[in-house]
């Protein structure tokens, strides 16, 4: 029962803060949450964080391991791929770019994507905004992240289906006129 | 004043074949044409890779194609090394060694200034002109930045004195969902693309002669 959060190749250090802050940690715990593991590209922990989650690490560390009220938290900068990662986790929590909601949806898993509202006229959040209007995954901002999690539409996610490229590419077919090879 | 009369019917008679020509272009080339395509055996694909998800969502649709497009030009920014690998590794996947990548010099770099933006693309385009012209291509598949808008004017122009028939598929990003990004906007209003496929019904309502993804549908043979 892990917990995957990524924040993709942007910097969002409210989101990896606010994941291992006191109230975020206790409700995953309450939905069932055993471990979690971060991804948290250019950004860094803040002091307080280190100090109260990892204890003695280093500032600018580039991976780290913990346990912190009975929960293994562990991360990592960068992956050449994380979809190792999230296709083993419980619950993915995401930056709302639209590679990471694609693949989050793809594996059916409870979702929230987090907006960095500090971001002005992220225009990135668009499809975020409409999966999320359509019920696809949960959008919240770091400070309604805590509450997200307890939200009990987030287990009551309808799956997301992809339309269909095949049939796009028979229509190409169809224009140019050639016919696909048995 | 003869030679005055003379070089103002020309320039009317030189105006009105372009006009011609482009209009029979956008006939050619509109949805509501019902004309049959002489069938072929094989054609060459020019596929621009935007970047990032650009590229993903283009081999995502291209994965679906086989031999039918037995000659396959990707067309990619040259800074962006890593739409190269993608679509190197995804030719070698099917085993096929008949591709090529060609690098284009980008039209505008993020942070560039608008003056000296005017003179790279100038020279992206004449990079895109030379390049259709010796490639020639039967399919142009475009779907996103602003890579492909020289492309799409290149094949365009060739196809506009029939030196060439291209056809010119551009594929919206699944990203937009209120509004088109500038270069499927442009190649939208201009008219030049065959089939412009959107990916949510929010974009059908603001522009009516795109296709939405969802309303293919499967053939009852």
């Amino acid at each position: 029962m892990a917990c995957f959060v990524t924040v993709g190749t942007t910097l969002f250090e409210d989101l990896i803060n606010q994941v291992l802050s006191e109230k975020c940690v206790e409700n995953l715990k309450k939905v069932g949450v055993k471990s979690i593991k971060l991804q948290i590209g250019k950004g860094n922990f803040e002091k307080s964080t280190l100090d109260r989650v990892f204890g003695e690490l280093a500032d600018k560390s580039d991976q780290g391991k913990a346990n912190y009220q009975g929960i293994n938290v562990e991360f990592y900068r960068f992956k050449p791929s994380i979809s190792g990662d999230m296709s083993e986790a419980f619950i993915i929590i995401g930056h709302a770019g639209a590679g990471t909601c694609l693949e989050a949806l793809a594996l059916q898993k409870p979702f929230i994507t987090v907006t960095n509202d500090k971001l002005m006229d992220n225009h990135q959040t668009e499809l975020a905004d409409k999966l999320s209007d359509d019920g696809h995954l949960l959008q919240c901002t770091p400070m309604t992240l805590a509450d997200s999690i307890l939200n009990e539409n987030l287990f009551k996610l309808r799956p997301f289906k992809p339309a269909a490229k095949n049939l796009v590419a028979e229509h190409i077919r169809e224009l140019v006129g050639v016919q696909k090879l048995q | 004043m003869f030679f005055f009369f003379f070089f103002v019917t020309a320039v009317i008679l030189f105006g009105i074949l372009l006009v011609t020509a482009f209009l029979s272009f956008l006939v050619r080339h509109s949805n509501h044409s019902s004309k049959i395509k002489p069938k072929k055996a094989n054609a060459s694909l020019c596929a621009v890779l935007g970047s990032g998800g650009h590229t993903t969502e283009m081999l995502e649709l291209i994965k679906n194609f086989d031999n039918e497009f037995n000659m396959r030009i990707y067309i990619i920014a040259d800074t962006d090394t890593i739409s190269e690998d993608k679509a190197v590794a995804h030719e070698k996947s099917r085993n096929n060694e008949k591709f090529v990548v060609e690098k284009i010099p980008r039209s505008r770099e993020v942070g560039q200034s608008y003056f000296s933006s005017v003179f790279s693309t100038l020279n992206s385009c004449r990079f895109a002109f030379k390049l259709i012209y010796r490639t020639r291509p039967d399919l142009v598949l475009l779907n996103g930045p602003g890579t492909c808008i020289p492309v799409a004017f290149a094949a365009a122009f060739f196809d506009i004195i029939r030196l060439i028939d291209t056809v010119i598929v551009y594929e919206e990003s699944i990203c937009r969902v209120n509004k088109l990004s500038l270069s499927g906007a442009i190649l939208y209003y201009l008219g030049m693309v065959d089939s412009l496929i959107i990916q949510w019904p929010e974009l059908k309502k603001r522009y009516p002669r795109a296709i939405y993804i969802k309303d293919f549908k499967e053939k009852s043979t």
